[in-house]
């Protein structure tokens, strides 16, 4: 059973993963940028990665030719048994490689992730609003701890080097024969998938070299600790991919692979699979908020199903530039700050200005884009090729759900206009409903579209209901009459001066 | 009057249309664009770029008829302009709007400004291309200080369905039989992918097919197959010289996407550079390769 970094084959069965669903209730952060406040709405819930079952993260940062590439293991085996092996275009020096805090993917994912906007409606008499707030709930762990690594040179496989680096041994293995390789690493203890070697060769042919992780048992044990953190690798190169066929060696059943591309120029798009934007941005109704994971999840579904299972989905597209006010839209946390994004490998940045009025505390321009792949090795039979591009388009897997005001005091015109509409816009979010998650009934919660009409029973007494509507201005606007006579007068114009000079020969 | 050419042809309009093999490009490229639109999804969920395509059809069309004015003032040569248009807008993606202008004016200006013994040099899509690419990089150089250019290929709209080789390739070959220039496309495609195949098959031991597959049937790389090496102006009027020139496209587009020369050149767009490089190559072709010269009217 494969698990792991998406990059890599990692060895030991696991557990699948029940379905985790959290959802965070979050006070809105950018209620503070008081231009953006009245786009805002309320950020109630996202949908993150660990929604997915077998979902591995990676973190793409790109500048030139340089790369970085951070992975998260979503291993959940024996640590003795965990190892992955990821093929790299050079040898890679130990000041190329480091660890990183694993919250990094989890601060990460909660802010591009898709999330659950709420609006809440004023009454249409009095103009009053009122503000909800405030839980989180989020909670990833990661199993733990033992292994070793064998240094040996046989097979036609070359130990370039060996690292420790945090709890992690690392080496650097080059090769001149798959099946050589594939025997190696089987006698210093890896279980290779059977189909491996096949794969191995093409990327031994190209010269790459292998990165090949275990876990350091005694420095886990000596540091007490019980994670796998993720590991970063810095290299130049021509090539701008993440190879993910190593990975499906053995795999039968999909994976989900969430990629954060960090950019100095704009969005990071797939060039040899088709790239498509994840439908956003629609309104849908209130009660779906117990159950927005679930939510994502089918609307996700469907979409990869219809357009073919083999597309990349962007999910998130921000420009987060120093220069860039609008870092988020709404807010689901914390614009990433210099720090974290340095720990992300955005190398490119300059510390700077924190100081009151400072959109960031950072210098220079960055863009960030989150993809989402569900791949399986008869859908995507090459590896992920990508490039940067100049595309600064935004955009974020935002829905939308409103608190109406369904009260008995609606006593005014607007109340009554309010209603009806209040009525057209839950029909409608039933159909949005239903045409984005597909669900056969799109789960009608009791009374939803009811309460509407039982408000309007309540409210039908009030005498400013009965009211007719006065008579709509006559002096409003600029008569019809005038438009046609400044017609004539162009057209007069036109014929005098112009249309002598101006004749087409057809 | 009207009895004779009643009795001539039962449908006048499919007369007129199959006078100009322009107007089946016309025909198919439209419909791939729309197709793009309201299939694929390339103008975004509310369709906000569709504007954009209208602004490079305008430029185009503007700029063409100023052409025109100027020089033949036989307006009929705006269909080819469409065509540029059309093309421009399945190929060239960029971030602003002026980049996009630049691409549709360099397009047609090349068009009357650069010109060998009464045929312009450049193919006028190709041209926009890579003048969108070049001048917007050199423009951006001040403000990355490294080569950013504003436009570019995106071939991640179009996706690899093999689907798309039969329905592109299909299309593409009407056209071309009419024209007469299937010849340069069969040469390029064949060439292209026996490299491709003989690389990921032979040299790289891949052992499933799916693979070259998967390159060779991206729709950017069978549009330029079919739709932009093909342009009958821009390529030697010779069978030969042609066949020859394609075939040194596609050798010079897949060496440049191998790794040994470490560029970072894709696939897709290997050949659209290649086609800029090479096209000064086809008024020296002509010039020893005697051939009659393209006309679209006869």
């Amino acid at each position: 059973m494969l698990n792991g970094t998406a990059l890599s084959f990692t060895i030991q069965s696991s557990k699948i993963t029940l379905m985790r669903q959290p959802i965070a209730f979050f006070l809105l952060s950018c209620l503070a940028f008081a231009q953006a406040s009245a786009f805002c709405g309320f950020y109630v819930a996202k949908a993150g990665a660990q929604l997915f079952n077998k979902t591995s993260q990676v973190i793409l940062v790109r500048q030139g030719d340089q790369t970085v590439v951070t992975m998260q293991s979503d291993y959940e085996g024996e640590l003795k048994d965990f190892a992955m092996v990821v093929p790299v275009p050079e040898i890679l020096r130990r000041d190329q490689i480091r660890i990183v805090e694993s919250d990094l993917f989890d601060k990460l994912d909660h802010f591009t992730g898709p999330r659950l906007v709420e609006y809440h409606d004023e009454h249409p008499c009095y103009g009053e609003s009122r503000f909800d707030a405030v839980v989180i709930t989020d909670q990833s762990a990661l199993d733990s701890v033992e292994g070793g690594l064998e240094k040996k040179a046989k097979y036609g496989v070359t130990v370039e080097a060996i690292y420790d680096v945090g709890e992690y041994t690392i080496s650097i293995l080059s090769a001149t024969e798959s099946n050589g390789l594939k025997k190696w690493l089987t006698q210093n203890g890896y279980k290779i998938p059977s189909k491996a070697s096949k794969i191995l060769a093409p990327y031994i042919q190209n010269g790459m070299k292998f990165f090949v992780v275990k876990v350091n048992l005694e420095k886990m044990k000596a540091a007490d600790s019980h994670q796998l953190r993720p590991i970063q690798m810095t290299f130049r190169s021509e090539k701008f991919l993440l190879p993910i066929r190593l990975g499906m060696a053995n795999a039968k059943a999909d994976q989900d692979m969430i990629i954060h591309a960090f950019s100095d120029q704009g969005r990071v798009e797939p060039t040899n699979y088709r790239n498509v934007e994840i439908p956003a941005d629609e309104e849908i109704p209130e009660y779906v908020e117990e159950r927005f994971g679930a939510f994502y999840k089918s609307v996700f579904d469907k979409v990869w199903e219809e357009e073919g299972k083999n597309v990349v989905f962007t999910e998130y597209a921000w420009d987060l530039s120093a220069d860039n006010f609008l870092k988020c839209d709404p807010c689901p946390s914390e614009p990433p700050a210099y720090s974290m994004l340095r720990e992300a490998g955005v190398f490119w940045l300059l510390e700077g200005n924190d100081g009151p009025g400072a959109n960031a505390d950072y210098e220079g321009n960055v863009f960030l884009t989150r993809m989402h792949v569900r791949y399986n090795r008869k859908t995507f039979p090459q590896d992920l090729s990508f490039q940067v591009t100049p595309n600064k388009d935004q955009l974020q897997a935002r829905y939308v759900i409103r608190h109406p005001v369904l009260k008995d005091d609606l006593d005014c015109k607007e109340g009554k206009e309010y209603l009806m509409s209040l009525n057209m816009q839950r029909f409608k979010a039933l159909g949005t409903l239903e045409w984005l998650t597909g669900w056969e009934e799109p789960l009608v919660e009791e009374g939803y579209v009811e309460e509407v009409f039982e408000c309007m029973r309540r409210n039908m007494n009030h005498s400013s209901w009965h009211e007719k509507t006065p008579e709509k201005d006559q002096n409003e606007g600029i008569p019809f009459w005038m438009y046609l006579l400044g017609a004539i007068v162009l057209w007069a114009i036109f014929q005098n001066f112009f249309a002598s000079s101006w004749r087409w020969k057809v | 009057m009207s009895s004779t050419t009643q009795a001539k042809s039962a449908s006048p309009f499919l007369q007129f249309f199959k006078q100009d093999a322009r107007h089946f490009q016309i025909v198919y490229l439209s419909i791939f664009l729309i197709y793009g639109i309201f299939w694929l999804g390339w103008a975004g969920q509310h369709f906000e770029s569709v504007t954009q395509y209208l602004l490079i059809i305008g430029v185009c069309l503007i700029a063409q008829a100023i052409g025109i004015h100027f020089t033949t003032k036989d307006f009929r040569g705006l269909k080819s302009a469409l065509i540029t248009a059309l093309g421009l807008c399945l190929l060239c993606k960029a971030n602003s709007s002026w980049t996009l202008v630049l691409a549709a004016a360099t397009a047609i200006g090349g068009k009357y400004l650069i010109r060998y013994k009464g045929k312009h040099v450049f193919n006028p899509a190709n041209m926009g291309i890579i003048m969108a690419i070049i001048i917007s990089g050199l423009v951006n150089f001040s403000q990355y200080d490294r080569f950013v250019p504003d436009a570019w290929v995106s071939p991640g709209q179009w996706g690899s369905d093999v689907i798309m080789l039969f329905v592109l390739g299909a299309m593409g070959s009407i056209v071309l039989l009419r024209v007469g220039r299937l010849d340069t496309s069969l040469a390029f495609i064949g060439t292209f992918a026996s490299l491709v195949i003989l690389r990921d098959m032979v040299y790289l031991g891949e052992t499933d097919w799916r693979i070259p597959f998967h390159t060779l049937t991206n729709g950017s790389l069978l549009l330029f197959t079919f739709f932009m090496i093909t342009d009958p102006v821009t390529t030697p009027n010779a069978k030969w010289a042609r066949i020859a020139w394609a075939v040194a496209i596609a050798v010079i587009s897949f060496g440049l996407t191998i790794d040994a020369f470490s560029l970072d050149v894709r696939v897709h767009a290997a050949p659209i550079y290649t086609l800029f490089a090479l096209a000064p190559i086809t008024a020296l072709l002509d010039r020893y390769f005697k051939g009659k010269k393209f006309s679209w009217y006869e």
